[in-house]
């Protein structure tokens, strides 16, 4: 299974489906999008919630689009579901995710390359975001994925992502598809996009 | 100085001049369009005769609403832009609605934005600093677009009258450029985006005079950001474009549907005829003469062929977007505006658009001095949470390099065509010998760019200066117009696009003139 059906979710205000195209295009994965507004009906090996700022984080972030007819159709148990920084605020508010992503304890945006902690390797990753600062009463263990060395916004347990096995569905803030590229000089992204293909 | 009931102003030698020309008195509408589009901010009255002498070889649409530079089958088109007053008035919006208003002008040459760098300038007390961070932050980051170069600079002449300067880069397939000059007679005028509201309201007018100590008169100039709704313009203005379904664009910026109308009937030789109860209102109470110069952000004027309209109409309606057929271009050189039946302004179009010629007051040498601090190697150093970390700068994945070592500079990858754009963002606060700060800053600039490897390609400036009335200034502003040829001649460089700040001043005194550069260069890459 070298090349992988992938399907991004755009809504209005999105802004890193073009980033998360170009990634999987790096990996030959053949990545088409998918509007809000439209149900999931084909069959996807992948599907991305990207960042961004969907409906203008109206409310709060993800409180709209999670009412979207793309998100309500979203293949649940059935094909691996990855959200990035917006697309894990969505999963959250849509409860596909447990926990609940905060304010950073800053109150301010934070926008740096982040060291992480990611299948006991260290990694480095851009980050990007207001509302990133995880928190869950009940947190599984085993569903942590990724956590920050210097946790950046507070977030319980410096949790930067987590895996919900069962379910097939990953949430994290930082933007693997922005560490792809040689030219960037940030490649860590490659061994997220690697781990999320043999998830499948 | 004739002052109109709503802080609009003319000069009483523009308003015989207006008389002579058109045989008669304006009438009172009449008087507040002549009011916006002769102000300083939309006519360059004071500076666009020295402008001439800028140099432009080399520059692609260096008088459109943004000029760039060719790579390949692309064009980089970039302009800065300041919004020094509103930011007094009010930092969030003014600075947030700064970054909407200069990604409107690349966007409407059809060019998606791929970058904003800003300079910005405060008082030591860094009164005004949060505010404006956090606008540019909001603003840059929600659309999407990375800010990649930013200077920060503070000095006392700065603590009232605060420099918000950004530049917008965007990236456009050269075949694919739309310009505001190409419209003819019988097109449609289509005003897409934001209800038109009072908000902005003389906003052309305000920029053009002093700030005053009764800043709550002042808020009602200052414009109201919706970054969500630009986002969706943005992508339905590509969208439309890509498929060639408008003839000509100009976005509504300073005095609104005044001056986009009248710019594109100015350069494309020709009239339009606008009606004023046919255009999208948020405020029933708005009065017609607001209407015309109200800044409502997020607005776009399209001017189209009628039988392209349904499709435009389809894709706006699938990014949520409102619009309205507001009037047409005809091919007599008038401009037109009426409410239904009424008719409100019957005016030469040329005459909305040139001003007469004001005298230059060239005396007088400056003698303000004082200590510019860098922030970044002072003891003003800021902690990069608060300035840097709350910009995006690596949204596109094109952005190289983390902007806390060298916060001005940067470089983008424009993989599209194989190479890497450099990026340098700098300013030359005038201490004492105008022309030599201002040459040496553009030569260092140069420099720097060329130690990280890139050959220097084109700048693009802003320059904010005093009142233009009252010496040095515009001593100032000469030397400072021929250094900047100079510098750019020896280089072989262009000014692609530039914008004029005056009247930066305020009850306790005026700035150092300030003019501010974003420089670009180019690098291919080894393959």
């Amino acid at each position: 299974m070298n090349s992988l059906k992938v399907g991004i979710i755009v809504f209005l205000g999105t802004n890193c489906e073009q980033d998360t195209r170009r990634a999987c295009e790096f990996f030959g994965w053949d990545a088409e999008y998918i509007r809000q507004d439209d149900k999931i009906e084909k069959k996807y090996d992948l599907i991305f919630i990207p960042g961004g700022f969907s409906y203008g984080d109206h409310i709060s972030s993800g409180r709209i689009a999670k009412l979207s007819p793309a998100v309500k159709s979203l293949p649940v148990g059935k094909t691996m579901i990855v959200g990035i920084c917006n697309g894990f605020q969505i999963l959250c508010e849509a409860k596909l995710l447990s926990g609940a992503l905060l304010d950073n304890q800053n109150i301010k945006f934070i926008s740096k390359v982040a060291d992480l902690d990611f299948c006991n390797e260290q990694i480095s990753l851009p980050i990007a975001h207001h509302q990133g600062n995880y928190t869950d009463d009940n947190i599984d263990k085993n569903q942590i994925l990724m956590t920050y060395q210097n946790n950046e916004n507070g977030s319980d347990m410096s949790i930067a992502g987590i895996y919900d096995r069962k379910n097939k569905i990953i949430g994290m803030m930082p933007h693997p598809e922005r560490a792809i590229w040689d030219e960037l000089g940030l490649t860590d992204g490659r061994k997220v996009f690697e781990f999320v293909k043999n998830q499948i | 100085m004739l002052k109109t009931k709503f802080n609009c102003f003319i000069t009483e030698n523009e308003f015989e001049y207006v008389k002579n020309k058109l045989g008669r008195e304006p009438n009172d509408f009449e008087l507040y369009l002549f009011s916006a589009a002769y102000s300083e901010h939309c006519s360059y009255k004071h500076s666009r005769e020295l402008l001439k002498l800028l140099p432009r070889e080399g520059a692609i649409f260096p008088h459109e609403n943004a000029g760039g530079i060719e790579i390949g089958e692309h064009a980089i088109l970039f302009k800065m832009e300041s919004h020094n007053h509103p930011c007094a008035v009010e930092p969030f919006n003014g600075a947030a609605t700064g970054v909407g208003g200069i990604i409107r002008d690349v966007l409407a040459m059809n060019a998606r934005p791929i970058a904003l760098c800003n300079s910005l300038k405060f008082g030591t007390n860094k009164k005004f600093l949060n505010g404006v961070v956090e606008g540019i932050s909001v603003y840059g980051n929600s659309i999407g677009t990375p800010t990649v170069s930013t200077e920060v600079l503070l000095d006392d002449c700065f603590s009232e009258n605060p420099l918000v300067n950004v530049t917008a880069i965007g990236l456009a397939k050269k075949s694919d450029i739309l310009t505001s000059n190409t419209a003819k007679g019988g097109l449609k005028l289509v005003l897409v985006g934001s209800a038109t509201m009072r908000d902005g309201m003389g906003g052309a007018a305000f920029a053009s005079k002093k700030l005053s100590d009764e800043k709550a008169e002042d808020k009602i100039s200052i414009q109201i950001a919706n970054p969500f709704e630009k986002k969706k313009l943005i992508e339905a203005c590509l969208d439309i474009f890509s498929k060639k379904l408008v003839v000509s664009c100009q976005d509504c910026g300073a005095a609104g549907i005044l001056s986009s109308t009248s710019e594109v009937a100015y350069k494309s030789n020709c009239g339009v005829e606008i009606d004023l109860s046919k255009i999208h209102i948020g405020d029933k109470s708005i009065r017609d003469f607001e209407i015309m110069l109200s800044e409502t952000q997020e607005r776009m004027l399209f001017v189209v062929e009628e039988e392209k309209i349904p499709e435009i109409a389809r894709i706006l309606t699938k990014f949520q977007l409102e619009y309205s057929i507001i009037g047409e271009t005809i091919q007599n050189k008038k401009y037109l505006v009426k409410n239904g039946d009424k008719i409100l302004a019957d005016l030469p179009t040329e005459l909305l658009v040139t001003p007469p010629k004001v005298e230059l007051n060239f005396g007088g040498t400056n003698n303000v001095v004082g200590q510019v601090c860098p922030t970044y190697s002072s003891p003003f150093t800021l902690h990069s949470s608060l300035i840097y970390e709350q910009y995006d700068h690596t949204v596109g994945a094109r952005t190289q390099y983390q902007p806390a070592a060298n916060p001005q500079f940067n470089s983008l990858w424009i993989w599209e065509e194989n190479c890497f754009l450099g990026v340098y963002t700098f300013s030359a606060v005038i201490q004492e010998r105008p022309f030599e700060e201002v040459y040496e800053a553009i030569l260092a600039a140069s420099k720097s760019l060329h130690k990280q490897g890139f050959e220097p390609a084109g700048i693009t400036n802003c320059l904010n200066f005093a009142n233009p009335e009252i010496p040095p200034t515009m001593h100032e502003f000469k030397e400072t117009i021929l250094a900047i040829k100079k510098a750019c001649e020896e280089l072989k460089i262009p000014v692609c696009s530039g914008n004029v700040s005056f009247y930066n001043e305020y009850s306790g005194g005026k700035i150092k003139n300030t003019p501010t550069f974003t420089m670009l260069g180019i690098k291919y890459s080894k393959s």
